[in-house]
């Protein structure tokens, strides 16, 4: 009878050494998981945020265009029209960021979503060839992207 | 006594299987490779330089009209203080070359030798210019 009791002693004890192991690789799994969904979401973000330098500018509202023929440039009144647009509509391909044009002297925020708080701003730049349909000239202006982290 | 071996045996396969699954997973989350966007942003960034200056045109400079006088005549420092001017535009250090397609003239102005270069840009001319970017 003492045999049998140690022996099913024994058994219960491998038994929990094998749930507890059991438990303590699933609680590592689940933590790098998470830590891996966690790096590929800033890595998402990263790409979106250094993909807006290419995407403001050949946005249609403010592109060069003339009779359907699109040019490589910003229409600096396209670019002026689309400052006074409300913001709310681009808040979901923006986010909380501010966007600026620096042309000719003029800055002209053509987006500004910037939070009352934040961790961190990160800020991208690119020059950009600015087209003025007034007097038909091409300047060189910078476009900024500011990024805001909570 | 061979049912308890059986036991401590099947036991011991357990744990070594779960020991190999936790170290393959942690290999296979470790040794991702990270994609580095900036390189695209930069090799952007230099491309957008080299259009707009080539686009560059304003009262009585053109920036293409300035590239046929350097490759026709010899006012090429006039072209490399207007280019050199407009680096403000870049925040990185940038440097510009310019190769004369009917002499034998090639300049650049700028900091930086080897980096992100950006396309080619051939003018109407047969000028070729082209702007280099280094990381910050």
């Amino acid at each position: 009878m003492k045999r049998g009791q140690l022996q099913i002693q024994e058994s219960i004890f491998v038994l929990f050494v094998f749930f507890i192991i059991l438990v303590i690789g699933m609680v590592v799994f689940y933590q790098m998981e998470f830590r891996s969904i966690e790096r590929m979401r800033k890595e998402n973000e990263d790409v979106t945020f250094y993909y807006l330098i290419s995407y403001v500018p050949a946005m249609p509202e403010v592109v060069c265009s003339e009779k359907g023929i699109v040019e490589e440039c910003i229409d600096l009144v396209k670019a002026r029209a689309f400052a006074s647009y409300d913001n709310d509509y681009y808040r979901k391909i923006f986010g909380n960021r501010k966007i600026i044009l620096n042309a000719d002297g003029e800055k002209i925020e053509l987006y500004d979503f910037e939070p009352s708080k934040y961790s961190a701003e990160r800020i991208i730049s690119t020059p950009v060839s600015v087209y003025n349909p007034r007097d038909k000239s091409y300047t060189i202006g910078k476009l900024e992207v500011h990024d805001y982290e909570n | 006594m061979k049912t308890k071996g059986q036991i401590d045996m099947f036991g011991l396969v357990i744990i070594v299987i779960l020991i190999v699954m936790i170290g393959l997973f942690s290999l296979f989350f470790i040794s991702r490779g990270q994609i580095d966007e900036r390189e695209e942003y930069y090799s952007y960034k230099a491309n957008n330089f080299a259009n707009a200056l080539s686009k560059y045109s304003r009262g009585n400079l053109n920036f293409k009209e300035m590239v046929l006088e350097c490759c026709t005549g010899s006012r090429c420092e006039d072209l490399l203080d207007f280019v050199e001017d407009n680096f403000a535009y870049v925040d990185e250090p940038v440097s510009f070359e310019i190769e004369c397609a009917n002499s034998d003239y090639s300049g650049s102005r700028g900091s930086c030798s080897s980096g992100i270069a950006s396309e080619s840009i051939i003018l109407q001319s047969g000028d070729l210019i082209r702007v280099n970017l280094c990381r910050k």
